[in-house]
């Protein structure tokens, strides 16, 4: 099934799926607050339901294959759409469209920021801001650990990976490596990852 | 200054290629990375981290964008904005051309059951970075054991504001939008009009 998909892919698309690929795209761009996975449902409307670009199916493996891979996950997710409707070209313009409006806005938001940081009522807004900033990370700490720490070496590793990089001040990068590496490497252990039926599609 | 463009692209490369889970995940190389640099100071990361939950896309990009902008301009906002987001660009087309089912790949999930609970632990050390700022003003380099060195002042309306925000996003819901705007404006209320 999935080698035909790839046989599909040949198909390009014509200058006017491009631009609307773009217009679309740049729409979902500014309006999802928050990117990750909010940008799905929006995906699916416009690209499944509306344009039958891709099918339903395709959404869950692209939310699949999206998470899984470093980087932007909505931009992962929107250059599978954009590959899967009309090849390279148009994966390249639907990256274009998601990322352009963050980036106007915040090229334009960090000038202003720039000149107004120093006053006395921004700076006690963003002390306020500050304190509810940790709120929001330790909840998707939480969410996220939810999911991702399940067993004792989940544990270990988060830890080690929270005392290393807050404590010590090594590089997350480095920590990440070393954190696959060693998931990789207790996989042959009891305590590692074991692929079980039905496990496949997390 | 191609030079310091070049350096910009290239880290923010390097956060992209390593950035496993998305958004709150790349605060943490974010951080490290902006500081080490000397791009951003402590402060604008975690007013960065407020400005893009109010701003729509994603937070890569507008961090990105942001700190490019900030430490050399439209130039240096372009050169992180394409480094950032060029790793999901090649992996993804990579991907998509090849390898259909990689995420359901042994290996690939074996390296994903490792990363995974060690970005979580990241994202806390990035937390508890902003906390030591926001609560005991501490700098992005202390931690916790220097409150013990120090003379730690602890501001009870930081605390407050913390708690309750927990609490409504926890038990509420609420999004994270209205928390931030709510934030702003007890914020106001605290720390510029004394009211705490």
């Amino acid at each position: 099934m999935n080698a035909d998909k790839g046989k599909q892919q040949k198909r390009k698309a014509s200058g006017k799926e491009l631009l609307d690929l773009f217009a679309c795209t740049f729409k979902i761009g500014a309006v999802t607050f928050g990117g990750g996975y909010v940008i799905i449902p929006m995906l699916q409307r416009e690209f499944s339901e509306k344009r039958q670009y891709i099918s339903n199916e395709d959404i869950l493996d692209i939310v699949a294959i999206s998470q899984s891979l470093p980087g932007v996950i909505s931009i992962n997710a929107c250059i599978m759409v954009g590959y899967r409707a009309g090849g390279v070209l148009a994966a390249l313009v639907t990256a274009l469209g998601v990322v352009l409006p963050s980036f106007l806005i915040l090229s334009v938001l960090t000038y202003f920021y720039a000149a107004v940081a120093n006053n006395p009522y921004v700076t006690a807004a963003f002390m306020g801001i500050s304190a509810a900033v940790v709120a929001l990370m330790l909840d998707a700490v939480l969410r996220l650990g939810k999911s991702a720490v399940k067993n004792i070496a989940a544990w270990v590793l988060m830890l080690a990976a929270f005392i290393c990089a807050y404590f010590l001040g090594i590089n997350g990068i480095y920590l990440i490596i070393a954190a696959g590496v060693l998931g990789f490497l207790l996989s042959f252990t009891p305590f590692g990852y074991k692929p079980e039926k039905g496990e496949e599609h997390d | 200054m191609i030079e310091l463009l070049a350096t910009m692209f290239f880290t923010f490369f390097k956060i992209g290629a390593f950035s496993i889970g998305g958004g709150y995940a790349m605060i943490p190389l974010i951080q490290h990375e902006t500081l080490a640099h000397g791009w951003l100071t402590a402060r604008e990361v975690t007013d960065l981290v407020a400005i893009s939950q109010i701003t729509p896309g994603p937070f890569a990009v507008n961090a990105a964008t942001f700190a490019g902008t900030k430490a050399v301009g439209v130039l240096g906002g372009i050169a992180c904005t394409l480094g950032v987001i060029a790793p999901s660009i090649l992996l993804t087309l990579l991907v998509s051309r090849f390898f259909f089912n990689f995420q359901k790949n042994k290996t690939v999930q074996a390296v994903l059951s490792g990363m995974c609970p060690a970005v979580v632990g990241l994202i806390l050390s990035a937390a508890a970075v902003i906390a030591g700022q926001a609560v005991f003003s501490l700098d992005s380099k202390q931690t916790v054991l220097d409150l013990f060195a120090a003379k730690a002042s602890v501001s009870l309306p930081a605390i407050l504001i913390f708690i309750v925000a927990f609490i409504v996003i926890r038990k509420c819901k609420v999004h994270p939008i209205l928390v931030v705007f709510a934030a702003a404006g007890v914020g106001v209320l605290l720390f510029a009009f004394g009211l705490g």
